[in-house]
């Protein structure tokens, strides 16, 4: 019961530091902070720039995605092309020459 | 010199002078309620800085829908926490890296040091009870409290500055009064065993 009273007027005096706190004064030097800050940023990179700095990225990032598609995609075509000469070369070897298509393998069955 | 719709209009031309009245108009208001965050006055500096660059930097932004004043405590309260986020990360960090021996365990442990330029002397000790205890409120009792009773604002303006009715302002106010003494109770509670 005593230590119950004695932490509550403990708690109430911290309470109250609050109301006797002081407001702290600005910095004097703040202003002059702030023009070399400003500075800095504005040589650091131009305001325009900035503010186009995300578009710029969002097309960086587009335009590898599509050197990625299209080195793909060439890659593909490439592959295709060697292998439909592969299969004209062992038409030719073995004398399949007009099969060598496969629709006009399909087209001589019917 | 300006009203308020003057300075605005001044802001966004680009005037230095104009600049300059809003930070001496403002820089005590924002510094003491960044204090009441981040109860020590080199970070609090810091967080002030960051203030008037954003409101440098955004004022175009700014539609006149509410004070001026209202929209630089919003930005002094979002810095301040953002401060207070970006430092937590930081612990965080140094402590993972002391458990694998990058950093010293004592330095990742360790709290900020409270340095209140408001605090009397004989209210130091009392002071880092209180700021350490509001530190631990959830963010918005945390604002409400902070801009009420340390930065002595009405329950009007918090709730402008909150965009909260005043109902919801009376009420969170409350619960911040009664967390605190609960935190402060536990405290002292703990310093007596």
């Amino acid at each position: 019961m005593k230590e119950q009273s004695k932490i509550d007027v403990e708690v109430q005096k911290t309470m109250k530091v609050l109301d006797q706190l002081e407001r702290a004064e600005g910095n004097p030097y703040l202003m002059t902070r702030l023009r070399a800050r400003i500075a800095q940023e504005e040589t650091a990179a131009p305001q325009g720039f900035r503010r186009l700095l995300p578009l710029l990225q969002i097309a960086a990032v587009g335009l590898l995605l599509l050197i990625n598609v299209l080195t793909f995609q060439s890659m593909i075509s490439d592959n295709t092309a060697q292998e439909l000469s592969l299969t004209e070369k062992l038409a030719n070897e073995y004398g399949w020459g007009e099969y060598a298509n496969p629709s006009s393998l399909y087209d001589s069955q019917n | 010199m300006y009203d308020e719709e003057q300075l605005i209009i001044a802001l966004k031309e680009g005037s230095e002078l104009a600049f300059k009245t809003l930070v001496d108009n403002f820089q005590e208001k924002v510094l003491n309620t960044c204090l009441g965050f981040v109860p020590n006055l080199h970070d609090a500096e810091d967080v002030v800085q960051e203030v008037f660059v954003e409101v440098y930097r955004s004022i175009d932004k700014f539609r006149a829908e509410a004070r001026l004043s209202t929209w630089i405590y919003r930005i002094a309260v979002s810095k301040s926490l953002e401060y207070i986020r970006h430092r937590k990360r930081k612990k965080r960090m140094a402590f993972f890296q002391s458990l694998i021996g990058l950093e010293d365990q004592r330095s990742a442990a360790v709290a900020d040091p409270v340095n209140h330029p408001g605090l009397q002397i004989e209210n130091k000790e009392r002071g880092e009870v209180i700021f350490r205890a509001i530190g631990q409120l959830a963010d918005n009792q945390r604002i409400a409290f902070v801009l009420n009773k340390v930065e002595g604002l009405s329950y009007q303006e918090v709730a402008e500055v909150m965009d909260l009715s005043l109902s919801s302002i009376e009420s969170l106010l409350h619960r911040a009064r009664k967390n605190l003494q609960k935190k402060l109770h536990d405290f002292y509670k703990k310093e007596m065993q």
